[in-house]
């Protein structure tokens, strides 16, 4: 009896350490199933596929996000104006300017640097795909893959180019080396060359075929045609040609018949983007617009009104500020897309030049209901640089057309500008800065910068970031206040 | 009635006083309770005394606890009275075999559960703060958070310090803060990599073999414990309560209203909050005054602190029941903790254990033991997040947290009425609602077979299960700021819901030998041990409820519901080979191998080793130092190690929401675990026949160290960084403890512990560019600096380091140190135009990037004092903490809209008034700051206790055995010149899965009055 109760113990204790074994893995090969590895994202079709269609997302986010450097270059260029040291805004619209701070240590140093690394990511996806479409690889659309890494490569090493003083460009093929300096990198202008040309196939390739694109590509509101696509790509076209020139000796010399075909070929409606405020939102818009964060600059204000001084010189009231409405002279976007606010906020010990009485409200109700759908590329902004491709190519009295056309008369009641090169100039300034400041990342400073506007001392590109010079063993560097080259790195003019 | 009584009670009792081992104790007394009736024992241990019938006799000796038994109806009490020696206890872990404290060749510290029942802590992860040396602990105010436990030196600069734990057979991978105290019979602390070699790519950072109580063999015991208090923050922090702005020159007809500047309209039934429009919007901007002096009154005064902190209840009620036969012995227990915590509209920490631990004597050969906890808990967080705590010294003292909202919910969203962007704390309190809801079970199954004298077989399983559910409701009518007329409008709500479960199981297998040749005695084991973790985890959130009220998630447009998951799985398999030699019970020698293979290591590092040797020698076993019973000294060198995080080897390009993230990581194949290779030298000595003095001196070094290092995208297919094993850290460690029985008579004894430790750390080699790492990369990691060191820049303090970077033109003698210590220009002195001067460094022309802070403490020191008197006790815990930095982020970030206290200037002299501009400067754009660095030392009066046994209580009835009550108190007393509400801070750092002292949204340790009432029936 004794032995028969032992045994069942023993057999208790056997089915105990069977149960728990059954769980029990012992194998030390361990996969990581929550990220795809490297040779799946260059080898599976399917990835491949899947790459390609967030690879404009990804690109948007990038230049959309926190870490960019869009809010600081709206404060930089005199269009918004924050005392907050967020993203860097204080420390670069920081009167007089100064260098900016390169050092791998700064705290608000990922504004370059996840912008850096971010676009890096973006041009190695966008090579990786058009290697694959070059080697064969089986895709249901390999046209819209092919477009769209190009379209990838173009963005990728574009907007490097738009930002940076120089650029590490590859392409499908590897590392472009012809040309390039000791470090490995080309100088942002002939970057630029490099990403229109892969621009101008993707273009090509788009036109010359007939393909859809689903809407996760782009996320429109629905799929696009590849008519519609060219648009949006050739619309790209023109805004990264026309803004790359740092000054005006450099403005005078883009090619502005290219820019002109570009616009030509651009989007006659706005593209918006649908967020869904988890994998698409827009923080540029965000923070430029958000009650208790940046104000409008009273620059931009002054354009509208010029009751109101372009320099902080006290608020206007409330009253004032109906009066100013009801005037005829002004600009009536002043009541559409910006909004009074009374009081100040900012602290006055940080410079009072950063008061203003006005906010940009066009976005309000995205920054109550976040998945509403916002613009990336508006109609105006091409429209703009088709008028002003066209007055630099000769063109005036159709330049003062296109603007004419546009939101100027249209959103702004204003006069039809005439047609003489001064006042088309100055109406397209005008455009720039009050139809959008805030549409997409870099519009306003893009604008001061190419018409040495940019207050003194601000930087004209940023350096490469602090941390990827230190991982590639570059010395560091940087540019602003008095660092770099006048007129070439930092502003020596100004409009004050 | 009394007369009869002692008349009829007078008898001789006779026994014998001996040692646990049965040596007899010559000279220990015996006397009567509450009488003065004693005698002593004689050379043989043998005692008479002639005592009441039913009394109560009590045996004490030097150096052991005293023991008290009631004389029944037989002549002989004998006493065996455990030894207070902290030489004489016996140590299980990092050792081939149960060892005397006197024999071990490493460093073992131990704490039982008398060493913490006197203020039980809340639960084991504080439990052991002050009373070890070379254990450092900070505690998380947050109730349910626990507290962070180092042991001597970092040894990670990525990963987390604490060390391995592990509880009844249990690695415990949820943490110690669920676990509560009554349970607990002791903690071993194995401190150092070499002593903790045993358990090899697991230990570096040191080992706590946690051991709970069982049922014992022969009685049925049920305790009973109920601890009711109250918490409280009594320690309230400074703010400025001026401004600097013109007032309405009728400003006083609205006083204990609303502040009345001037240059601002107001409109009727102000509440004095803000609102972007509508009724409650003010018109105008302040003027500010002439002079700038933030010296003129508010009209309204208002003590948001006071508001913010609540006195909050803690109640602990705990049963257990152990009995035992030879066959069966079993524990069960039952606890339920409730922490109201602190903070205003938050419910804390609940808390229910469940404990049922079984041995099972099977046969003569063979046991079969099972320790069995279920815990479940509601945690829930404060609304607002981390913020809460700066946002409540930031509001202005006219702000108004009371007002109702425009429709009626309860304080006004943004009350003050000059900062657009401060959320009212109170209404994020109030509304949004975030609970933790989990359930751990841990389980140790230990099957063991005495082979044969020498030769026990033993087979073990383990798990932890953690099963964990969190829930973030905003209701449809939380406020959010936006493109709302007033500012504010209703968010329509969001939620967020994860459930997550872990896996961890041990199995474990291990022969253990021990032979007695001669005088040589040989302790032997042989195990092999294999781990499986696997973790799964899921989330789903959204955005704007279709219909209130229904925190569910179908209560959503399909299309709005995001999802995330992660899973990882962890596995090990160790083998391990350790054997001890002890000759002539004096001479002891001990080494181990041990050989690792993870999961966790990369492609090409898949198995590392490790080892130790050690050795002691008892010196009184061969030279005989009077007063000194016991002295031994051992040296041990011996290796452990740290495994990598889970992601850590893989290339990582993170997926999301179906699209790849473009922050990626480049996968590194040769990722090895860190290796820390520990030298410690140890004494022991015990002397004077009361007290011990332990003390040990341990070097080690972490090489292969894991750090995030960054990578040039451009040429890394656009990743731009990698996990690599690139520096080493050396911690060196000083600790000493002394305990003594100071005072043994018949009614009073009186028994102190003192602890001292200290502890650098320094960064030998780093093959990567610096990093700077912590909350918002406070901290630096670069070759030949302090580990722990706080990095940023400062002001000019000095007019020689001024004079070296003047300004063109200017000289040194427009410059002075102002009444603050920094250097200002003298004609600037007073006005806006004061302002201290960043240090610049002459080659780069750059701020000065210098050391700015060490947040390690110079040393620690710990001291327990535990009074007897009769029926009371007395017990104290101070805690010692001296040097060691903190951030002071609150400070300087309240400093943003000149609410920092230093900013008053009303009641000063005019001569020695400053503009807010100035303090503007100060605040440095919340950047790192010397300015901000404070001195965290401490005194605290970390645990006080007076307990009264009830004896005469008890003896009146048989129903108990025993019955305390106690008043208790918790951080009762801190002496500190630290300016925040507690200079015990830390923050939690995701990136380096470290905790850092910077004091920023850290929840404020509190302090607790309680009264507990224990009874054993």
């Amino acid at each position: 009896m004794i032995n028969a109760i032992d045994k069942m113990k023993y057999v208790l204790l056997a089915g105990l350490a069977f149960v728990a074994c059954e769980t029990f893995e012992t194998d030390l090969e361990v996969e990581n199933l929550e990220a795809p590895n490297d040779l799946i994202l260059t080898s599976d079709p399917v990835a491949l596929q899947g790459t390609a269609a967030s690879l404009y997302q990804n690109f948007y986010m990038t230049v959309s996000d926190y870490g960019a450097p869009g809010m600081a270059l709206n404060t930089m260029a005199d269009a918004s104006s924050c005392s907050w040291g967020n993203v860097g805004m204080r420390d670069l619209s920081s009167e007089p300017r100064v260098a900016f701070n390169n050092g791998p240590s700064y705290s608000n140093g990922f504004i370059t640097n996840d912008y850096f690394n971010s676009l890096y990511s973006v041009l190695s996806d966008a090579n990786t795909l058009a290697l694959a479409v070059e080697n064969g690889t089986e895709f249901d659309n390999p046209l819209l893959i092919q477009t769209i890494a190009k379209f990838g490569q173009a963005l990728a090493i574009g907007y490097n180019a738009l930002m940076f003083d120089r650029v590490w460009v590859s392409d499908e093929n590897g590392p472009v080396t012809e040309g390039a300096s000791e470090d490995g990198s080309h100088p942002y202008n002939v970057a630029m060359t490099v990403a229109l040309s892969k621009l101008d196939e993707a273009i090509a390739i788009a036109r010359g075929n007939s393909f859809s694109v689903d809407n996760s590509y782009l996320n429109a509101g629905g799929d696009l045609s590849s008519a519609e696509l060219a648009e949006i790509m050739s619309s790209y076209g023109a805004r990264m040609l026309a803004n790359n020139a740092r000054n005006t000796t450099e403005r005078d010399a883009t090619d502005w018949s290219r820019v002109l075909a570009y616009a030509n070929g651009g989007v006659t409606s706005d593209y918006q983007i649908y967020h869904d405020d988890v994998v698409w939102y827009d923080l540029f818009k965000t923070y430029l617009v958000y009650p208790g964060w940046a104000r409008i600059d009273s620059r931009v204000v002054n354009m509208m009104t010029d009751q109101v001084p372009a320099y902080w010189a006290g608020g206007v009231n409330s009253d004032a500020h109906d009066a100013i409405v009801a005037d005829a002279a002004t600009d009536d976007r002043l009541a559409s897309d910006y909004a009074f606010l009374a009081s100040q906020n900012f602290r006055p010990e940080r410079g009072e030049y950063h008061y203003s009485s006005y906010r940009y409200s066009r976005w309000d109700t995205y920054i109550s209901e976040w998945t509403v759908p916002t613009v990336e590329v508006p109609a105006s902004e091409i429209n703009i640089y088709k008028a002003e491709a066209l007055m630099r190519t000769g063109n005036v009295a159709g330049a003062a057309d296109a603007i004419n056309s546009g939101a100027r008369v249209n959103r702004g009641g204003l006069a039809p500008v005439a047609a003489n090169a001064a006042d088309v100039a100055a109406a397209i300034h005008h455009e720039r800065l009050v139809e959008n400041p805030i549409s997409t990342m870099g519009i306003s400073f893009f604008e001061m910068r190419k018409n040495n506007l940019l207050q003194s001392g601000t930087l004209l590109h940023f350096p490469v970031p602090g941390r990827a010079l230190e991982s590639a063993q570059i010395d560091n560097y940087t540019f602003g206040g008095t660092s770099g080259v006048a007129g070439q790195d930092y502003s020596s003019g100004g409009w004050r | 009635m009394f007369l009869s009584f002692s008349v009829l009670a007078q008898k001789t009792v006779t026994g014998v006083v001996t040692d646990e081992t049965g040596v007899p104790l010559p000279g220990a007394t015996v006397v009567e309770e509450g009488t003065s009736n004693g005698v002593s024992t004689d050379f043989d241990g043998n005692y008479s005394i002639e005592v009441a019938d039913g009394s109560t006799i009590v045996a004490s000796f030097i150096g052991y606890a005293s023991s008290s038994m009631q004389v029944g109806e037989g002549d002989v009490v004998n006493f065996s009275l455990s030894s207070d020696n902290e030489l004489d206890e016996i140590v299980v872990s990092g050792v081939a075999g149960a060892t005397s404290k006197k024999k071990l060749s490493v460093t073992v510290a131990t704490v039982s559960a008398d060493d913490i029942s006197a203020v039980p802590a809340s639960s084991a992860a504080g439990a052991l703060l002050g009373k070890v040396a070379g254990v450092s602990i900070t505690n998380l105010g947050r109730p349910g958070a626990g507290a962070t436990i180092i042991l001597r030196g970092a040894t990670n600069f990525f990963g987390s310090q604490e060390p391995l734990v592990i509880l009844d057979g249990v690695f415990v991978e949820g943490g110690l803060a669920d676990i509560n105290v009554d349970d607990i019979a002791s903690y071993e602390i194995v401190k150092g990599a070499s002593a903790s070699s045993l358990y090899g790519s697991r230990a570096g950072n040191g080992v706590i073999v946690i051991t709970t109580k069982r049922g014992k063999e022969g009685t049925t015991d049920v305790t009973f414990r109920t601890e009711v208090g109250v918490n409280t923050i009594n320690r309230f922090i400074d703010t400025n309560q001026s401004h600097a702005y013109e007032l309405a020159s009728d400003w006083e007809s609205v006083q204990g209203q609303y502040t009345k500047f001037e240059g601002i309209t107001y409109p009727t039934n102000w509440l004095s909050v803000y609102a972007q429009g509508g009724e409650q919007a003010l018109a105008g901007t302040r003027i500010v005054s002439d002079d700038r002096y933030s010296d003129n009154p508010y009209g309204v005064y208002n003590d948001f602190q006071d508001l913010f902190f609540i006195d909050g209840i803690n109640r602990t009620d705990y049963l257990s029941v152990t009995s035992g036969n030879d066959k069966v012995r079993t524990l069960f227990s039952v606890e339920n903790y409730k922490n109201e915590g602190v903070l205003k509209e938050t419910e804390g920490y609940f808390r229910n254990s469940i404990r049922a631990n079984i041995d099972y004597q099977l046969s003569d050969k063979i046991t079969f033991s099972s320790s069995n906890a279920f815990v479940r808990i509601k945690d829930y967080s404060p609304g607002g997040g981390s913020d809460v705590y700066r946002l409540i010294s930031r509001l202005s003292p006219d702000a108004n947290l009371m007002a109702d909202n425009p429709d009626g919910q309860p304080y006004w969203f943004l009350p003050d009425p000059w900062e657009s962007e401060i959320e009212n704390p109170l209404y994020n309190l109030w509304t949004r609602d975030a609970v933790t809801d989990q359930s751990r079970f841990l389980g140790g199954y230990n099957l063991r077979w005495n082979v044969l004298p020498t030769l026990t077989a033993e087979l073990e399983y383990s798990f932890e299960s953690n099963n964990q559910r969190y829930t973030n409701n905003e209701p449809y009518e939380h406020y959010e700021r936006g493109g709302y007329d007033i500012g504010f409008g209703y968010s329509k709500g969001y939620l967020y819901k994860s459930s997550s479960l872990q896996v961890a199981q041990k199995a474990q297998a291990t022969l253990n030998y021990r032979e007695q040749f001669g005088e040589l005695d040989v302790k032997a084991k042989l195990s092999y041990l294999a781990e499986d973790i696997a973790y799964e985890q899921f989330n789903a959130s959204s955005r704007d409820y279709i219909y209130s009220g229904l925190p569910s998630l179908d209560n959503f447009d399909v299309e709005n519901i995001s999802a995330n998951s992660a899973s990882s799985n962890i596995r090990a398999q160790n083998m391990f080979f350790i054997a001890g030699l002890t000759y002539k019970e004096k001479y002891i020698l001990d080494g181990l191998v041990r050989r690792d293979g993870s999961s966790l290591f990369g492609e090409n590092e898949k198995w590392n080793n490790y080892f130790r040797v050690s050795g002691a020698w008892r010196i009184t076993e061969d030279i005989d130092i009077p007063g000194v019973q016991e002295m031994k000294v051992n040296v041990a060198y011996g290796t452990s190690g740290q495994r990598p995080g889970f992601t850590w080897q893989y290339e990582q390009t993170p997926l999301s929401g179906g699209v790849l993230s473009t922050d990626r990581l480049k996968g590194n194949q040769d990722l090895r675990p860190s290796l820390s290779t520990e030298t410690e030298i140890g004494l022991n000595v015990a002397f004077l026949d009361r007290f011990t003095f332990e003390a040990a001196y341990a070097d080690t070094t972490t090489t292969d160290q894991f750090m995030l290092v960054n990578l040039f995208s451009p040429a890394n297919a656009g990743k731009n960084r990698q996990w690599q094993n690139a520096g080493d850290l050396k911690a060196t460690t000083i600790e000493m403890s002394l305990q003594g029985n100071v005072l043994n008579t018949q009614d009073m004894r009186w028994d102190v512990g003192v602890n001292y430790s200290n502890t650098t750390n320094e960064i030998l080699a780093l093959n990567a560019p610096e990093q700077q790492v912590g909350p918002g990369g406070l901290f630096l990691l670069r070759e030949g600096i302090e580990f722990g060191t706080m990095w940023g820049r400062s002001f000019v303090t000095d007019l020689a380091t001024m004079a070296d970077q003047l300004p063109d033109g200017a000289s040194i003698s427009d410059y002075s140190v102002n009444s603050d210590g920094v250097v200002v220009q003298t004609s600037t002195i007073g006005t806006q135009d004061e302002a201290a001067i960043v240090k610049m460094d002459q080659e780069t022309g750059a701020a000065a990037y210098e050391q700015i802070g060490n947040q390690n403490a110079d040393f620690r020191v710990g001291i327990t004092s535990n009074f007897q008197y009769k029926n009371f006790s007395f017990y104290m815990l101070w805690d010692w903490k001296q040097g060691g930095d903190v951030y002071n982020r609150n400070a300087q970030w309240i400093t943003i809209s000149g609410r920092n206290a230093i900013v008053d200037q009303a009641g000063k002299p005019a001569s020695q008034k400053k503009t807010f501009d100035y303090y503007g400067s100060l605040y440095d754009v919340n950047l790192d700051n010397a300015y901000w660095v404070e001195d965290g030392s401490y005194v605290k009066l970390r645990e006080v206790s007076l307990t009264y046994d009830l004896k005469d209580l008890v003896s009146k009835t048989d129903l108990i055995k025993n019955a305390t009550l106690s008043l208790i108190g918790r951080n009762v007393l801190t002496i500190t010149d630290y300016t925040g509400w507690d200079p015990e801070v830390t923050q939690y750092s995701s990136g380096t899965q470290q905790y850092f002292a910077e004091d920023y949204g850290v929840y404020p340790t509190s302090t607790s009055y309680s009264l507990s009432l224990k009874l054993k029936f």
